[in-house]
């Protein structure tokens, strides 16, 4: 056993030993993961800047700004014309930009559908919402213009007239609702927030990975299986010693986050601490199958990234994975951080582990294989310099 | 002269001999791009998508009598709601509020006393809504009961404004057939040319992307050949250490701008990406970024002792740019134009979207004066980085 504890606290020594090392992988990391997670939290305090511009002669177009300024979740800011509405969209001073064009509330009046024109550079959760909400509010002028011509069929004038008293009055908004929140649900950055954690672990498991190889195309583990040492001694403490390193680095993350920017993480440390934990097995685990199979330590960070990126993307870090499509939800189920994501998710609105254990035993088997086939693969005898 | 392109010969072939130099440079990219376009691409609205599963709501008639708010009772019997809502009657606030929190019901709305004869008399009543645990569900309900509220409160507002005569005929136009056409039309942001599309945003911040991870090839190269102690032997041949140093760089360079014109070429043909009407000046925004790479990476590697300390640099740096210049996710709005200015990305990729939208000739120079001092300055800092520590075994 203590042969097991030599080796792995070799590892860290050789990892973190130095302070260099501590300051190339725990501090800097550990900073870059606090400050992101501390931008994608602070983003539920700020909202959507929405640019629009209305040449709108009537009411209808000035009403549907005040009904959207209404639901408090964008900042409006106005623009002069048309063309400045694009060049402030491409230079994104707002996540998407509304054009009302000049003839709206008469063409409303004739009991068209007009359209509002929406500019955006990227489509994102918040210009999807926007949509919907231009979506409804239109959908209620037209009604109330319907009520007005069936009402009556007096002038024009008139009718101009009814309808400007008519969303005048439904500003006051005498029927409507109260929303009680008790924060039930999982904050939505909160999940962009784990799921950026998770993008950077990974990357930093690998600098320990990238050790046991250095020691194999450096010829080491030939001597040390030349040691009176066994084989799954070195794998296991090996193993150990990455593991340590991980768990120091979650450490730090966590303390940086919770501490110091003082991130709201909605769900017990410990709890976090050990999905990330579980996670990092993962990691440690396609790590060291990647390296397996690879001959040459240069190459194995490459692969890691042509791995790393395109998981995370499907698995959710960077968009709910509500916003995709069927099938790429189902190829999600396929990567580990949309499980790691889903843990965190059930447990911020109180899941008990009768639903937890699924993501666990998910994440658990995943680790278990890829580790088994990451150890059987790195084997000493491969040790040749490949390019 | 000739010594600098054997190496860079050499270069090139050893990086074309490795196999996950090749994925990693030329189809990674462009999963990357076909990822991004195909998870953004559905529009994802309430309706129309089939995968929703219903949402339990738990309804309280605090009246005690669903009678009173005959309006609310019809239309949670109406079918409209099929697929979206499945409404359980409950029997108290307490009782429903212990069902979310338990996971029994999705949401909760509350109907006030006396709902229907308030709305008649054009009092204020207000439906209270109760979140619950899932943020999908929420927003489904939400809107749901919002469009329902809505309907009612234009038509108390017609009713008050209009008078009486207005009741009439809303309850001979009771339901308008509302239409599904969309009520907004998304522009094109086009000045001319092809329309754009959100894929294409996510296509040049990927390709800038690439660009700057091209670095981690010059600080392999530099590292390996040391690593390898190839470099001592190199030290006998009659290759000067310059020449050396810039066949090395002028290998790679010549790597990254394959990439940059395979992913170019590849996203245009295979996903239909349009890359804009200037492609001279793409070209020279893309060279420009590859020089802004190499050197930064060139000054990293000077000072770094191991590949592993210059490769996390690079990495990060790439990474960090990447995500604060908003490639990766949405960034807060005024993000963009504050810390996303100190990067890289940011000017190459404005100007790269802007030649996409066939923005006139000024609005891109301000940028291509920006990326050249970048380019400038780093450059300078690289030549003299290498002349102070320079590239010994």
């Amino acid at each position: 056993m203590h042969k097991i504890l030599a080796i792995a606290w070799n590892m860290i020594k050789r990892t973190i030993g130095s302070r260099k090392g501590l300051l190339i992988h725990i501090l800097v990391p550990s900073i870059v993961v606090a400050g992101v997670i501390f931008i994608t939290g602070g983003m539920e305090a700020s909202n959507p800047v929405l640019l629009y511009g209305n040449r709108d002669a009537g009411t209808a177009g000035g009403h549907l700004i005040a009904e959207l300024e209404r639901t408090g979740a964008y900042t409006l800011k106005e623009v002069k014309d048309e063309a400045e509405l694009k060049e402030a969209v491409i230079a994104q001073e707002g996540s998407a930009g509304l054009w009302i064009p000049a003839d709206y509330t008469a063409n409303i009046l004739q009991g068209n559908r007009p359209q509002v024109g929406m500019y955006e550079l990227r489509t994102s959760e918040s210009s999807i919402l926007v949509k919907m909400k231009v979506d409804t509010i239109v959908s209620e002028m037209t009604a109330a213009a319907g009520l007005i011509q069936a009402a009556d069929t007096s002038g024009e004038a008139d009718q101009t007239a009814q309808f400007a008293a008519v969303l005048e009055q439904a500003r006051e908004h005498n029927v409507g609702s109260i929303r009680t929140d008790y924060d039930l649900y999982p904050r939505q950055t909160l999940g962009v927030a784990t799921g950026m954690t998770l993008l950077f672990l990974m990357n930093l498991v690998s600098s320990t990975v990238t050790q046991i190889l250095k020691d194999r195309t450096g010829r080491t583990m030939m001597r040390m299986f030349s040691a009176p040492v066994r084989a799954y001694e070195i794998t296991l403490g090996n193993f150990l010693g990455s593991c340590m390193v991980g768990v120091i680095q979650i450490l730090v993350v966590l303390v940086l986050g919770k501490w110091v920017l003082r991130y709201d993480y909605e769900v017990p440390m410990t709890f976090y601490f050990l999905v990330l934990a579980t996670f990092m097995l993962v990691a440690m685990g396609i790590a060291s199958t990647i390296a397996g199979l690879l001959r040459n330590p240069k190459n194995a960070g490459m692969i890691n990234m042509l791995i790393l990126t395109p998981t995370c993307m499907l698995g959710g870090c960077f968009w709910p994975l509500s916003i995709m499509p069927e099938y790429m939800q189902k190829a999600a189920n396929f990567v580990p951080q949309k499980w790691a994501i889903q843990a965190v998710d059930l447990a911020s609105t109180g899941g008990g582990w009768d639903v937890l254990w699924q993501p666990f035993a998910v994440l658990g088997l995943m680790a278990a294989i890829l580790l088994v086939i990451g150890s059987s693969v790195m084997r000493p005898s491969e040790a040749s310099i490949g390019v | 002269m000739a010594n600098i392109w054997t190496i860079a010969a050499n270069e090139l072939r050893m990086m074309f001999r490795s196999r996950s130099v090749m994925l990693n440079t030329f189809l990674l990219p462009l999963v990357l791009i076909f990822l991004l376009g195909a998870a953004l691409s559905g529009v994802v609205g309430v309706k129309g998508d089939s995968s929703i599963d219903p949402v339990r709501v738990a309804v309280v008639y605090t009246g005690g009598d669903p009678q009173e708010a005959s309006a609310v009772a019809d239309f949670m019997k109406s079918p409209e709601l099929d697929g979206y809502i499945i409404p359980v009657e409950s029997s108290s606030r307490d009782e429903a509020e212990s069902g979310l929190r338990n996971g029994k019901y999705g949401y909760a709305v509350i109907v006030p006393q006396d709902f229907d004869g308030k709305v008649q008399r054009g009092q204020e009543v207000k439906l209270e809504y109760i979140l619950g645990k899932n943020s999908m569900d929420n927003t489904v309900a939400g809107t749901v009961f919002d469009n329902f509220l809505g309907a009612i409160n234009y038509r108390q507002a017609a009713v008050q404004a209009l008078g009486p005569q207005a009741a009439v005929a809303a309850a001979a136009a009771a339901e308008p057939a509302s239409s599904r056409e969309t009520a907004v039309k998304l522009g094109d942001l086009n000045n001319g040319g092809q329309s754009y599309t959100a894929s294409q945003y996510y296509a040049a911040s990927m390709l800038l992307m690439f660009l700057l991870y091209s670095g981690l090839d010059v600080s392999g190269s530099l590292f390996g050949e040391k690593d390898r102690h190839t470099l001592y032997r190199l030290g006998s041949t009659p290759v000067t250490g310059r020449e050396l140093f810039f066949g090395k760089i002028l290998g790679i360079g010549i790597v990254a701008a394959l990439q940059c014109a395979t992913i170019i070429i590849l996203s245009n043909l295979l996903f239909g990406v349009y890359w804009g009407n200037r492609p001279w000046l793409l070209i020279l925004f893309c060279l420009l970024m590859i020089v802004v790479s190499m050197t930064f990476s060139i000054i990293v590697s000077m000072f770094c002792k191991t590949l592993t300390t210059a490769n996390t640099i690079v990495n990060f740096v790439t990474v960090g740019m990447t995500f604060l210049s908003g490639g990766m996710n949405p960034l807060p709005d005024e993000w963009v134009h504050s810390v996303g200015l100190f990067t890289f990305n940011h000017w190459a990729m404005d100007s790269i979207i802007r030649m996409m939208l066939h923005s006139g000739l000024s609005q891109l120079l301000p940028n291509l004066w920006v990326m050249s001092l970048i380019a400038l300055v780093l450059l300078g800092a690289a030549i003299f980085s290498y002349r102070k520590v320079g590239y010994h075994a």
